[in-house]
Order: structure tokens, then C-alpha cells, then sequence
């Protein structure tokens, strides 16, 4: 993906020049004149790289870097003076306000270009080396949201697909709980938010699902619209919870009748694939969000599904997209892709690669699980 | 700034200056609304025709907003949601979450 650099200076012939030079070596380049603008600009655009002029009116560089400083999430954007002077004080200055370094005005261009691929390509590498760090110690301590195997029961075939956003583990989580050879629950949750924080919580939503699930389980009640509103209960007093929320499809597999009830709240319908029609149905649940109010409101469906027929559980990365600079969200291009690669009978390695591809950035969390009837 | 503020009585109509609302701004959102109920706001109406996307994260932060609202017997209206960003609210039952109206004047009748 090309990386993005925001250029302040309020002299609108260097940021010209400096913003063709670095689009043409493949940059996605902004520009802001002023101090004000660039922080009015970085409100709502994230950037890899900033470079910034050191005299500028009103606010000149040193005092843009300051107010970084003072800004959680901006401060660690990596940050280039561009000067046209060469003297140590200014130099020492900007050093000690934690820029990677200087640019002067008139440096050639594929030294430029050179240090600013150097810059770009060590800070990519040191969050590489932090996530894979991060990544073993969950690995050693057994912390996982999302089982890593398909799974085969003996009408229904089980398969998951997960992608993680921009590599970063995330709010997505899915757990199989087989109670027995007869009852497999399935539970596809989305906890609003990305990467490590919603990652963190959605632990807690499923310790709270799977001890609801037992709980009921050894009550002798298998109705999915109770477990949820037991999980809704819990989730709603907890103060740790505040504002944290989640999505989640709870799907109970019976093995006997061969039979598939659903429940959710605010998740995205679960999609059928009729086999024999080539059609596609959408199931809507009822539920709201999990833990908003106290009472959930909760409905329970008996899914039919027929020998060759697919139910999908989604979560909402699925649908969501980014082409041509525009992110969308668009569930029925979702389903209009599925039902041409099913109708085609592809598998379902073959239908995850094909929708999922790079010409659609990914914008969040992307989980897929696929029941087959066979 | 991503929000204008205007007051109109004892209601805030908020306009949301953003294309697409996410992650960046969830947190930003979310301690904008803190801060108004903390200065004893309990009306406030989110005008959104401006946002075309919105994410998970930031849903959270409109959800967190409302709770907070609801928590000080305050309510939260939203208002000119565009059809994207609506027809999400809808598959999720969003909209029965929050209440939806098509103008600020609808908007502002229901705070009467």
C-alpha cells in the first residue's frame, strides 16, 4: 500500500515542488500551509510521515512538533524539519523534540527520496519486530480468539476464515463449543473497535459466552435466545464493560435433527444458500446490542438447510471496503459475489481469495464461517 | 474542527464535518459528547449528512455517547443519516437503538 505524507509549509511553491517530486516516487502526498490546517487535516486522516518547513507564520515547526508531543495519538507519527539552514542550535532544537532528522531545502532529490524510504522502511520494521513480540507472548500464554482448525461433524461441514486488519490482531472473535456428539454451538462476535484494545476485550465477551453456554447447557436449556439474553444480563452490569461493545451470532448445530437455531444481536443477517435455487436468503435477528439495555430483546430461528445448502456468519470487515480511495460498506455486492462463486460451485478456500482480493483494501476485522450441509 | 456546534434552546445540534467517520476520530467523538454532558448538556442531535462511512469503532463511540446521554436522563436524536450508513443501522437494528429522524426540525419537535 503506498504510504502517505503530509507536507506543511506555508510557501505554496516549495510544497508544489515537494509534493511532485514525491508523488511521482509513488507517495500519497498532502499539504497543509499552515501549522492550524495540518492539525485540523490530521483530525481525520492518518499519515506515515510528516514533513515539516521550521519558519512559518503564526505557528513556525518547533511549535507543531510541540503540540504533537502533547498528542497521544499524533506523537508518534515519524517527523522531518525541512530547512533552509544549517545551523547546530536550530539543528539541536528540533533533535531534542524528538524529529528523526533534517532536510535541507535544496538536497538532492534521490537523497531525499533514499532517507525517506530509510525512515519509512525502520519504522515499519521496528512495529513488525513490536507485533511479532506481542504475538509470541500471546501464543506462549494460549491467548486465542479465533480457532485456527475447520471442523467436521457428521452432517454439517465447519469451515472459518479469519483475516486479521492490517495484521494487527482485532475485536473479531469465533469459538466452537461441541457440548456432545449431538449439540455444537458456533459463535461469531465483533467487538466495535480495532486492533489490540477491542483484541483485549473481546476475551472477557468470551469468557461470559462460553459460561452462559454452560451454564444453560447443565440447566437443560439448549434455547439460544436464552443463552443470549443470560450473556446480555451479565455484560450489562459490568461496570469493566462501560463502553465496550459487541456483535455476536450464536448458532446452535444439532447433529440429530439436523437442524441449525440462531440468535444475535445487532449482527449482520446470516446468509443461505439455497442449493437447489440458487438463491441467497437473508436472516435477520431481533436482538440489539449486547449488554445496551437490560432486556435484549432476542428471537431464536430455525435455519433450514438441505443437503449441498451454506449458511454464512459475518462480521461487518465482510462487507466493508475500501476501492478507488472510497470506503463502503455494501453487504449486497457481499452477497451478489457469494452467490455467483457458490452458484459456480467453488469451494471454500477458492470463494475467500476471490472476494477478498487486493483490489479491495481491507478496512477492519474479516471473519467468515461457513456451514455446509453435506 | 470535525463537529459544529450550534444551540438552539436547551438542544445541541451537532454537525459532523467528516466524509468517513472511524477509528481516528472515535475517541475524539467520544470525549466531545462526554464533555458536553458533563457540562449538563442532555439534548443533543447528530446531524451526519456529511458522513457517507461509517466503522465499528465509531459506532461504538455514538453508542458509548448515547449510554452516557441516557445515563444523565439525556437524550440523543440522529439525524439525515445517508443511505449507506442507514442501511447498516437497519441490518444491525442500530435504529432501534438510537432514534432516527430525517430533519433537525423533526429532530428538534421530538425534544419538546
Amino acid at each position: 500500500m503506498k504510504k502517505k505524507i503530509l507536507l506543511v509549509d506555508d510557501e505554496q511553491m516549495q510544497l508544489m515542488l515537494l509534493q511532485k517530486l514525491l508523488e511521482n516516487s509513488g507517495f500519497i502526498v498532502f499539504k497543509a500551509e499552515s501549522v492550524l490546517l495540518a492539525m485540523d487535516f490530521l483530525s481525520k486522516e492518518a499519515v506515515d510521515l510528516i514533513i515539516s518547513d521550521i519558519e512559518m507564520d503564526q505557528l513556525d515547526g518547533f511549535e507543531f512538533k510541540e503540540i504533537l508531543l502533547n498528542n497521544d495519538s499524533l506523537k508518534h507519527i515519524p517527523f522531518l524539519f525541512l530547512t533552509a539552514h544549517n545551523e547546530q542550535m536550530l539543528i539541536q532544537r528540533g533533535l531534542s523534540l524528538k524529529a528523526i532528522d533534517y532536510i535541507p531545502k535544496n538536497i538532492p532529490k534521490e537523497q531525499l527520496i533514499a532517507k525517506i524510504n530509510n525512515i519509512l522502511t525502520t519504522v515499519d520494521n521496528q512495529q513488525e519486530n513490536s507485533i511479532s513480540e506481542l504475538k509470541l507472548v500471546a501464543d506462549k500464554l494460549n491467548l486465542k480468539n479465533v480457532p485456527k482448525n475447520n471442523f467436521e461433524l457428521k452432517s454439517f461441514k465447519i469451515d472459518i476464515f479469519h483475516k486479521a486488519f492490517q495484521n494487527h490482531p482485532g475485536g473479531d472473535f469465533i469459538d466452537v463449543i461441541q457440548i456432545n456428539d449431538r449439540y455444537t454451538f458456533l459463535v461469531l462476535g465483533d467487538v466495535m473497535g480495532k486492533k489490540w484494545g477491542a483484541w483485549f476485550f473481546s476475551f472477557t465477551f468470551l469468557s461470559y459466552i462460553r459460561s452462559a453456554i454452560r451454564i444453560c447447557v447443565y440447566d437443560g436449556n439448549l434455547s439460544v435466545s436464552n443463552i443470549m439474553q443470560k450473556i446480555n444480563q451479565v455484560i450489562h452490569f459490568d461496570d469493566f464493560l462501560d463502553d465496550i461493545y459487541s456483535t455476536l451470532s450464536l448458532v446452535l448445530v444439532d447433529n440429530v435433527d439436523n437442524t441449525i437455531t440462531y440468535s444475535g444481536a445487532s449482527d449482520l443477517p446470516l446468509l443461505r444458500f439455497d442449493h437447489q435455487n440458487k438463491v441467497i436468503t437473508k436472516y435477520k435477528s431481533k436482538g440489539l446490542l449486547l449488554g445496551f439495555f437490560e432486556v435484549g430483546g432476542f428471537n431464536e430461528q430455525v435455519i433450514p438447510l438441505v443437503k449441498g445448502d451454506i449458511l454464512y456468519l459475518i462480521t461487518d470487515g465482510a462487507i466493508d471496503f475500501e476501492a478507488n480511495g472510497v470506503k463502503k460498506t455494501d453487504i449486497n455486492f457481499f452477497v451478489e459475489q457469494l452467490l455467483i462463486l457458490n452458484t459456480q460451485g467453488k469451494d471454500f478456500a477458492e470463494i475467500t481469495t476471490r472476494i477478498f482480493n487486493k483490489e479491495k483494501y481491507q478496512v477492519d476485522d474479516c471473519s467468515l464461517i461457513q456451514i455446509l450441509r453435506n | 474542527m470535525n463537529y459544529t456546534l450550534q444551540k438552539l434552546g436547551d438542544v445541541n445540534i451537532v454537525t459532523v464535518e467528516l466524509v468517513e467517520a472511524s477509528l481516528n476520530q472515535a475517541d475524539e467523538f467520544k470525549n466531545y459528547i462526554y464533555s458536553m454532558v458533563d457540562q449538563g448538556e442532555t439534548k443533543v442531535a447528530l446531524n451526519l449528512e456529511k458522513v457517507l462511512y461509517m466503522d465499528s469503532s465509531f459506532i461504538g463511540a455514538l453508542v458509548a455517547g448515547l449510554k452516557k446521554l441516557l445515563s444523565k436522563n439525556g437524550e440523543m436524536a440522529l439525524v439525515n443519516i445517508g443511505s449507506d450508513v442507514l442501511a447498516l443501522f437497519e441490518l444491525t437494528r442500530l435504529d432501534k437503538v438510537f432514534k432516527v429522524y430525517n430533519s433537525v426540525d423533526e429532530a428538534l419537535k421530538s425534544f419538546e
